[in-house]
């Protein structure tokens, strides 16, 4: 655990010290702000729009930033040669992925803290009224990000950084859709669709459950169990993919 | 006892661009006895860095087997284990200091501040501890390198190229850490190319080439193989007369007439004496492990 906890500590140094988190942090309060310009021509739903707008930017700047910063992660060690350091010595590939996931995972939830205390900031400063709701969605988007953080990790073991990167957005659509495909195979009559979306379905990460943006913005009640379900399958799926990053990276050679 | 065993090592690289085998070891063989400094000497491309990795399980080897204290590598022995890579890049925007906490937080023995800073001392950089990786200088990049692979004060220490680009003095001061290491009876295996570096450290060499080992052996032993040559400074004698002897050059008005034997050297000097000559001096010159490795890779070619 001493382990993982330096390599994650290590990770979060490095990436902040980046200016990574500054400015990710800065551009997300820029742009929050920037959504002032829809009340005056959203016809009494100013709140709506701006949170749907709010909600949505937070959720793709962190997106971003994950697949930016996740994809390079393993391949930076591995181009940049520091892998050697680390693998010459007792350290195992597991230990090696759960301290960097946790590392950028401690980045994100750092840069969301931020901008969800902002956002909370301004839209009392702007609808006179505290908006406690968006927390929920703070949790859930949180477990989701953390989610695919670790398919972007499972995806640089044996992908370029682009490549994983515009399969890692892939999945995320697919996460966020797979419940309407699967819906819709239930009525058409073709087999090997269903098969197909079943696989979509079960295979990849789902968000079905998990996706309550539309619930906070709406003020649409939500079943208070998903809280047990964010606990369960986000955190068996992060750690399936952290176990299968390993067991690719023991049969990888360091040239 | 033996610390490093290796028996028939064989790798074989696929090419990037059209796949083709390339052999990089080829049926490897040498020992490194306990308490010893091996120098493992080669050009460029030899197999020298490739040796490291799968001493380390960085990579997998095709064939042959390697045990280290006895044993193959696992996480324990691992913890006994000190590696420098070759050109070593470390996380830029940490400083000298997190970096070897880092490290030190990977083992077992977790090193304290007060011992991260003697060591940082040691290397010359405690001046430069808080400054980032990102700002230092190749030199400074291949001290901290060497401090992060005696972090867990190993009895083991791997050393890929360990001079490199540190200027003379503290290529000086790199000897002197290594034979420092040895007297702590730490056992130490290290490449170079750069031969004499070799002569002034090592007990044992191992010569690499297209990744054979071509010769290994005590350096004493190396060096006392033809272990001399003679070169005598003569006068009042033709040169035409000295030919049968050796090569001869003219160097102002004297003939140097370079020896390979001492029994040769008995002959001249006995010749010189009978035809009236004059010896003006006779010098030893001992054979350098440049002569000796440039005649292995000669034969070997």
């Amino acid at each position: 655990m001493r382990k993982i906890k330096a390599i994650a500590f290590n990770t979060f140094k490095e990436g902040s010290r980046d200016r990574t988190l500054l400015s990710v942090s800065i551009a997300g309060i820029i742009i929050l702000i920037s959504s002032i310009v829809f009340i005056p021509i959203s016809v009494g739903q100013g709140i709506r729009v701006v949170l749907n707008f709010g909600l949505s930017v937070i959720e793709i700047l962190l997106l971003f930033q994950i697949i930016f910063v996740g994809t390079r992660i393993i391949y930076d060690e591995l181009e940049k040669k520091t892998i050697y350091t680390i693998f010459s010595k007792p350290v195992k590939p597991l230990e090696v992925f759960a301290g960097k996931f946790l590392g950028l995972g401690l980045i994100i939830f750092i840069i969301e803290t931020i901008l969800f205390i902002f956002f909370f900031l301004f839209i009392r400063l702007i609808f006179g009224f505290f908006f406690f709701r968006i927390f929920h969605w703070y949790i859930f988007l949180l477990f989701e990000l953390l989610l695919i953080e670790s398919v972007v990790l499972f995806l640089s073991t044996f992908m370029s950084p682009i490549t994983s990167g515009i399969i890692s957005f892939l999945i995320y659509f697919i996460a966020n859709t797979s419940h309407y495909i699967k819906e819709f195979s239930l009525k058409v009559h073709n087999l090997f669709f269903k098969i197909f979306a079943n696989i979509v379905y079960y295979l990849f990460p789902n968000f079905s459950f998990t996706n309550i943006k539309n619930n906070i913005v709406y003020i649409i009640p939500f079943e208070r169990e998903l809280y047990l379900f964010l606990l369960s399958y986000p955190i068996l799926y992060i750690i399936l993919m952290l176990y299968l990053s390993s067991i690719l990276f023991e049969r990888k050679e360091f040239l | 006892m033996n610390v490093l065993d290796v028996k028939n090592l064989k790798k074989t690289y696929r090419s990037q661009f059209l796949r083709r085998k390339i052999k990089a070891l080829d049926g490897i063989d040498f020992s490194v006895n306990e308490g010893e400094i091996f120098g493992l000497l080669g050009p460029n491309g030899a197999g020298k860095t490739t040796i490291f990795k799968s001493i380390l399980g960085l990579i997998k080897i095709d064939e042959g087997e390697i045990k280290i204290f006895g044993d193959k590598i696992d996480m324990v022995k691992r913890e006994r284990i000190g590696f420098l890579p070759e050109n070593p890049y470390f996380y830029r925007h940490l400083t000298g200091y997190e970096i070897l906490d880092f490290y030190s937080s990977l083992f077992k023995k977790r090193r304290n501040k007060e011992e991260i800073k003697k060591l940082l001392e040691k290397i010359g950089l405690e001046d430069s501890m808080e400054r980032r990786i990102g700002t230092y200088s190749k030199g400074m990049l291949q001290r901290i390198g060497f401090a992060q692979a005696i972090i867990n004060e190993p009895d083991f220490i791997i050393l890929d190229e360990p001079m490199t680009g540190l200027d003379p003095i503290w290529r000086k001061e790199m000897k002197e850490w290594i034979i420092e290491l040895k007297r702590e009876g730490k056992t130490i295996i290290f490449s170079t190319h750069i031969l004499p570096d070799v002569e002034e450290i090592c007990d044992t060499v191992g010569i690499i080439y297209k990744g054979k080992i071509l010769k290994t052996g005590k350096l004493s032993d190396i060096l006392q193989y033809k272990k001399v040559s003679f070169d005598v400074m003569i006068s009042g004698i033709d040169k035409k007369k000295l030919e049968k002897f050796g090569d001869v050059f003219t160097y102002d008005r004297f003939e140097i007439v370079k020896i390979d034997d001492d029994e040769r050297l008995q002959e001249l000097l006995k010749f010189v004496l009978k035809n009236k000559g004059k010896i003006i001096s006779v010098e030893q010159r001992k054979k350098k492990l440049e002569d000796y490795f440039i005649e292995v890779l000669n034969e070997k070619d």
